[in-house]
C-alpha cells in the first residue's frame, strides 16, 4: 500500500479548522487504502515529520501556517523550509494549505526534485462563524474555503493527476464564488467572495502536471 | 516640485484612497464573522485597526479587495475557468 503523510497541527482556532477538515480526507485515504500517517497535534513536529518522510509517502497534505520559505507544525514549528535537503521526497505530489508556501518554497522543492506541488502564493483566507466556533465542519462560511481545497487531496487519492486535481479545486472554487455573488445570496456570501477569489488566483501549480498517486 | 515628488504624493493619496476603500467594506462586515488571515483571527474591530495602521494584515486585506474590484472591472469574474 502507498504511504499518504498529513500534518495537523490545531494549536490555535485556525489550525484546528485546518485538521478538522483535512481528517475528512483521511477517511477518504483508508477507503482507498492508503497507508495514512496523521501528524496530528502535538505529532505535527519537525522530528515526526522527518521520520515519515523516509518512509516515501507519495502523496504529503500539509496544513499548517507558514510563510514563502517555510510551512510549520504543531505551535508554529518549522517542519520544511528554504534549506532543506529532502531527497526521499522524489516521488511525492506535495500539497500545501497554507500561506505564500507556493511563491518560493513550492518551485524551490520542486527544483530539487519533489515531483509535484500545489499551494497557495499568496495569504489563505476563510471565514468562521461565531456561532459554530468549535464545530468548524458544521460552520457554513468554512465549508466554502476549505471544501474546495479539500478537493484537491481527494481528486489525488482517487487516481486523477495533479493537474487535474488542480483544475478540480479551481472549478470547485469558481462555482462557490459565482453563487456567493448571486444577489439573492445572504449579505455574508457576498462579503465573503473577494477572499475566495483571492484564495482561487492564489493557488498555483508546479513540477509533474501528468504526476498521479495509487494506492 | 519635481516629478517624482508629484509622482510620490499621488502614489500617497492613491494609497490612502486604497485604505479608505478597504474600510468602508469591512466596516460592514456582520459582528458573527471572523477573517482567518494566517496566523490569526479578526474580528471587524480588529481587521479595520489593521488596515487603519497599514501593517501586512491591513495591507493583505487591501490588496484582496482591490484585486477583488480589478476582476470586476475587466469582467474576470464572470470568466468559467
Amino acid at each position: 500500500m502507498a504511504n499518504f503523510l498529513v500534518t495537523r497541527p490545531n494549536h490555535d482556532e485556525t489550525t484546528d479548522a485546518l485538521a478538522q477538515w483535512a481528517g475528512q480526507i483521511i477517511k477518504l485515504a483508508k477507503e482507498k487504502q492508503f497507508t495514512v500517517f496523521d501528524l496530528f497535534s502535538n505529532k505535527a513536529t519537525r522530528k515526526m515529520f522527518l521520520s515519515y518522510v523516509h518512509k516515501h509517502p507519495i502523496l504529503i497534505f500539509l496544513n499548517g501556517h507558514g510563510n514563502s520559505d517555510v510551512i510549520t507544525g504543531q505551535n508554529n514549528e518549522p517542519l520544511l523550509s528554504m534549506g532543506d535537503e529532502i531527497h526521499e521526497l522524489v516521488q511525492s505530489i506535495l500539497y500545501a494549505r497554507s500561506c505564500e508556501a507556493g511563491r518560493t518554497l513550492g518551485p524551490m522543492l520542486t527544483m530539487k526534485g519533489l515531483r509535484a506541488f500545489i499551494g497557495y502564493k499568496r495569504k489563505f483566507f476563510f471565514f468562521r462563524s461565531s456561532d459554530h466556533t468549535t464545530h468548524p465542519l458544521e460552520d457554513p462560511y468554512v465549508k466554502q474555503f476549505l471544501e474546495p481545497s479539500n478537493r484537491v487531496v481527494s481528486t489525488l487519492l482517487k487516481g486523477h493527476s495533479a493537474l487535474e486535481a488542480y483544475q478540480r479545486s479551481q472549478t470547485e472554487m469558481r462555482r462557490n464564488f459565482q453563487k456567493m455573488l448571486i444577489s439573492s445570496q445572504t449579505f455574508e456570501s457576498r462579503f465573503m467572495a473577494p477572499y475566495l477569489w483571492s484564495n482561487m488566483t492564489s493557488q498555483v501549480i508546479f513540477g509533474d502536471k501528468d504526476a498521479k498517486v495509487s494506492s | 516640485m519635481s516629478s517624482n515628488n508629484v509622482s510620490q504624493s499621488d502614489n500617497q493619496e492613491l494609497q490612502e484612497q486604497l485604505k479608505e476603500l478597504a474600510e468602508a467594506r469591512i466596516s460592514v462586515m456582520p459582528t458573527n464573522m471572523r477573517l482567518s488571515v494566517g496566523s490569526s483571527e479578526y474580528s471587524k474591530e480588529e481587521l479595520l485597526k489593521h488596515i487603519h495602521a497599514g501593517d501586512e494584515v491591513g495591507k493583505e486585506i487591501i490588496a484582496a479587495q482591490l484585486d477583488f474590484l480589478k476582476a470586476l472591472a475587466t469582467g474576470a469574474i464572470y470568466d468559467n475557468g
